[in-house]
């Protein structure tokens, strides 16, 4: 048997920051018009490494880009950035292309790496995109793995909003999680309360300035195991000495 | 009722004849290789053969090993010497013939010329000689010498060049029964009468008579007892057998019976296993032999059967010392199996069937180890990648993360203990088979007692050949899908251990039940019963395995018994040689009522 490694680090990722996106959460943004665009992946305010972005007119992304991109077969038009790749990248492979109303997904494949990405046109001073605060039109999505209670918070607005993440059922058939369940993010959240099915995502659609922070708060460790059985065997009475003479 | 020819064992268990033709091969045999058994005289004839009547046909191994010719007998005195004179003499069984009822020897009217039921008659020339020199050398005789102390000197050997001689036709008539101790029982001719031919005065041929008599009784034929028992059981030598004559009955009037030319042993036989560890060492490699024709005509020197009953109680001694065991392990793309199994055979019903064949069925394999142990690669669990921004044309813009809980495709390694829970047959087709094993040791140059004292001999060999073999897998027992469920189920929660209790949740949740993830990659659909009999007897071949090692075991390693060629009969004697038998020929047949051996003795 080949050694196989958990990755623990998905397991047990319970909180979810927009603005340092890691392990399956993601902060999008679309960019609407062409330039050249610095990234820059910053760790505690501090410029860790940075890359360029081209936005043009062209209906596809680099052919490569677009492989990186494929999902099951299909070619979609948004990029995902890996944060923490960056730094291992030949300065050739440090360079991303899209198009014209072509989203860029940023995430971290280092859980605790609190990488946050600053987008900014070249030669200006003012951040296309800044993860450390969302604003309309960006998305924020995670998928919450860990059954319990979440609480999710936009820290720009103060707004709050419950998260229950259900328990696994084990059922007869494999479970497929349901499609994402949408919120809305503006001067609050569009729903107080949530129920999410387990791993199933949630994307946050961004409408006002918003820091969305997801913070389990109470566990779901599953039901308690119940009584276990027990057997108690009892002696059969005798019979009655009459009835056995009888 | 249909007409049937009488088999040779309706009566017995074991059926051992000889005929009157193989006898005297024996007797040629014998009187060939040990002369001095029938060839007597004093001393200077011992040392000096051509005295002799007759001259003595000995085999050349007795001449080239310095056995004698003639065995001393006793002192021929000159009466009124007071011993004091020795006559040279020589007494010789020059020809002896054994003839079985019916008679073809015409007897003399004293014994009655026709030879009556169930009795033998042997014809034999008896020819003496007396040391009888001319007179001048007798009259030259040493006087015998007196010593001190003794009343009378050596005697004095009358010499002589040549022997007077005189032959006598001998008939005898007599029967045959048995003797000896249970279990160790030995045919002893019995004599009913004896007489010469051509003696007179009639007095003198009672006299005569009345000794060769006794010598017939008391010398010859305890010394031509044969132990049938023992030899018997040494020929079934790979079980425990308890041989015992069957008992005279209206079935079986005589026993042994003196009919059809042929003396005939009705026996009675027991066969159970023998005892384990009981051989001690290690028997001497087996080397296969080959078919040999043979190469006369007419009835055969030795005919023996076995009945149907005794067949099948030595089938079971040979079914009982077979086991099978081996490993191994199989890769088939989405799994792998490993195996161990041990197994051996028990039950089963034997039927002889006249076209040669015995066949064999409902033979069980019991396996005492059967297990399994599949590794598996169970699909990688992710979540995410859901779709963030769908395509409003179709499709998706944007997808989540997918990030995998396993780093790469998870195996699974479960077993099953199974060995009790699978029943399946095995069916046979067999047909006994005689080989001849020359044994590649012996040199050209070696005669057969060269190679009998250098454990070399030939061998005839008995085998039981497969024809065909076929096996059944027939019954899986239900509860071998609820093992397998519940070793995939622990095969699991080994794999997800160290998770916490709802991360097991979880991804059991995603993988659905295990089972079906299981039945899935291994494609067993829902009939686990075909398919893990395909997987045992197809894929993992494991039945030819089973198959292929009976029929070697049948028909390679182990010949059902070894007759050694020659045959001894005799045993050294000091240094004389041992009397070796030739078998020129063995072969066997199956009849709808038992298994028959037929063999010729060498010339």
């Amino acid at each position: 048997m080949k050694p196989i490694v958990v990755n623990r680090a998905v397991l047990e990722q319970t909180s979810f920051d927009s603005a340092t996106p890691a392990g399956t959460s993601v902060t999008v943004h679309r960019f609407d018009q062409d330039g050249r665009f610095e990234v820059a992946v910053l760790r505690d305010d501090a410029m860790v490494d940075r890359m360029w972005l081209t936005v043009t007119g062209s209906q596809e992304p680099r052919p490569d880009q677009a492989a990186t991109a494929r999902h099951a077969g299909e070619v979609v038009a948004g990029i995902t950035v890996d944060l923490a790749a960056i730094p291992g990248r030949h300065p050739d492979e440090r360079r991303l292309d899209t198009r014209i109303s072509g989203y860029v997904a940023f995430t971290s494949s280092a859980h605790q790496s609190h990488h946050r990405v600053v987008v900014t046109r070249e030669g200006e001073q003012r951040p296309e995109f800044d993860s450390n605060l969302l604003r309309n039109g960006d998305l924020f999505a995670a998928t919450l793995i860990r059954p319990g209670r979440y609480v999710a918070t936009n820290t720009a607005t103060g707004a709050q909003a419950e998260i229950r993440v259900g328990y696994p059922q084990i059922g007869r058939t494999p479970y497929v999680p349901p499609e994402p369940h949408t919120v809305e993010s503006g001067r609050g959240f569009s729903e107080d309360r949530i129920t999410l099915a387990p791993a199933q995502g949630i994307v946050f659609h961004i409408s006002a300035d918003s820091h969305i922070t997801i913070d389990l708060v109470e566990p779901d460790n599953g039901p308690s195991p119940g009584p276990r059985p027990k057997a108690r065997w009892f002696k059969p009475q005798r019979p009655e000495s009459t009835q056995a003479q009888g | 009722m249909p007409w049937r020819i009488m088999a040779l064992t309706d009566n017995c268990d074991l059926f051992v004849a000889v005929h009157e033709t193989g006898i005297n091969r024996v007797l040629g045999h014998v009187i060939r290789q040990r002369p001095s058994l029938v060839n007597y005289g004093s001393p200077a004839v011992v040392q000096n053969p051509e005295l002799l009547c007759a001259k003595v046909h000995a085999h050349p191994v007795v001449r080239q090993r310095d056995n004698p010719l003639v065995s001393i007998g006793p002192p021929l005195p000159v009466v009124l010497t007071g011993g004091a004179y020795q006559m040279e003499y020589a007494v010789q069984l020059t020809r002896a013939e054994v003839d079985v009822s019916p008679g073809t020897i015409a007897l003399p009217g004293e014994l009655n010329p026709h030879l009556k039921p169930q009795r033998f008659a042997v014809r034999t020339t008896l020819c003496a000689g007396l040391g009888c020199p001319p007179d001048e050398i007798v009259d030259q005789l040493p006087r015998p010498q007196r010593s001190p102390g003794r009343r009378q000197g050596d005697p004095v050997r009358i010499l002589t060049s040549r022997l007077t001689c005189f032959c006598l036709d001998l008939f005898a008539i007599g029967g045959v029964d048995f003797i000896g101790a249970a279990g160790d029982q030995r045919l002893l001719g019995k004599l009913d009468g004896l007489e010469i031919v051509d003696l007179a005065p009639a007095e003198l041929e009672n006299a005569v008579e009345c000794y060769l008599r006794f010598v017939a009784r008391l010398g010859v034929l305890p010394r031509l007892s044969v132990p049938v028992i023992r030899f018997t059981k040494d020929l079934l030598g790979l079980a425990t057998a308890i041989v015992e004559p069957t008992p005279e009955k209206p079935t079986v009037p005589s026993n042994p019976a003196l009919e059809d030319d042929q003396i005939k042993v009705f026996l009675d036989l027991t066969v159970t296993p023998s005892s384990p560890g009981g051989g001690g060492g290690s028997s001497p490699p087996v080397i296969p032999g080959t078919p040999r024709p043979r190469v006369r005509t007419g009835a055969f020197d030795v005919t023996a059967a076995m009945s149907e009953p005794a067949t099948r109680d030595t089938f079971a001694v040979v079914r009982d010392t077979f086991s099978f065991d081996t490993s191994g392990s199989a890769d088939f793309g989405p799994f792998s199996v490993s195996y161990a199994v041990a197994a051996h055979l028990e039950d089963g019903t034997l039927d002889l069937h006249g076209d040669n064949t015995m066949r064999v069925s409902e033979l069980d394999v019991k396996f005492d180890t059967l297990r399994l142990c599949f590794g598996i690669d169970i699909p990688e669990i992710c979540v995410g990648g859901f779709c963030i921004i769908p395509n409003p044309f179709g499709g998706c813009l944007l997808r989540a993360p997918r990030i995998c809980v396993f780093s790469d495709d998870p195996d699974i390694e479960f077993c099953l203990d199974i060995g009790g829970l699978i029943t399946s047959e095995i069916s046979m087709t067999l047909t006994p088979l005689t080989k001849y094993s020359v044994n590649p040791s012996r040199s050209p140059a070696m005669n057969d007692w060269d190679a009998r004292d250098a454990g070399i001999p030939n061998h005839w060999q008995l085998y039981i050949d497969p024809v065909t073999l076929d096996v059944d897998l027939f019954d899986i027992a239900d509860i071998v899908g609820d093992l397998l469920e519940a070793a995939v189920d622990a095969a699991i929660d080994t794999l997800l251990g160290p998770l916490p209790g709802w991360a097991k949740d979880l991804i059991k949740a995603l993988l659905g039940p295990v089972i079906d993830v299981v039945r899935a990659i291994l494609d067993f659909g829902d009939d686990l019963e075909e398919w893990l009999s395909d997987l045992l007897g197809v894929s993992l071949g494991l039945f030819d395995l089973i198959l292929t090692a009976i029929a070697d075991y049948l028909a390679e390693d182990h010949p059902l018994f070894e007759v050694e060629d020659p045959l001894q009969i005799l045993p050294a004697d000091g240094a004389l040689i041992p009397v070796l038998l030739p078998v020129e020929f063995v072969g066997t047949r199956v009849t709808d009522d038992e298994v028959v051996v037929e063999a010729d003795i060498g010339g």
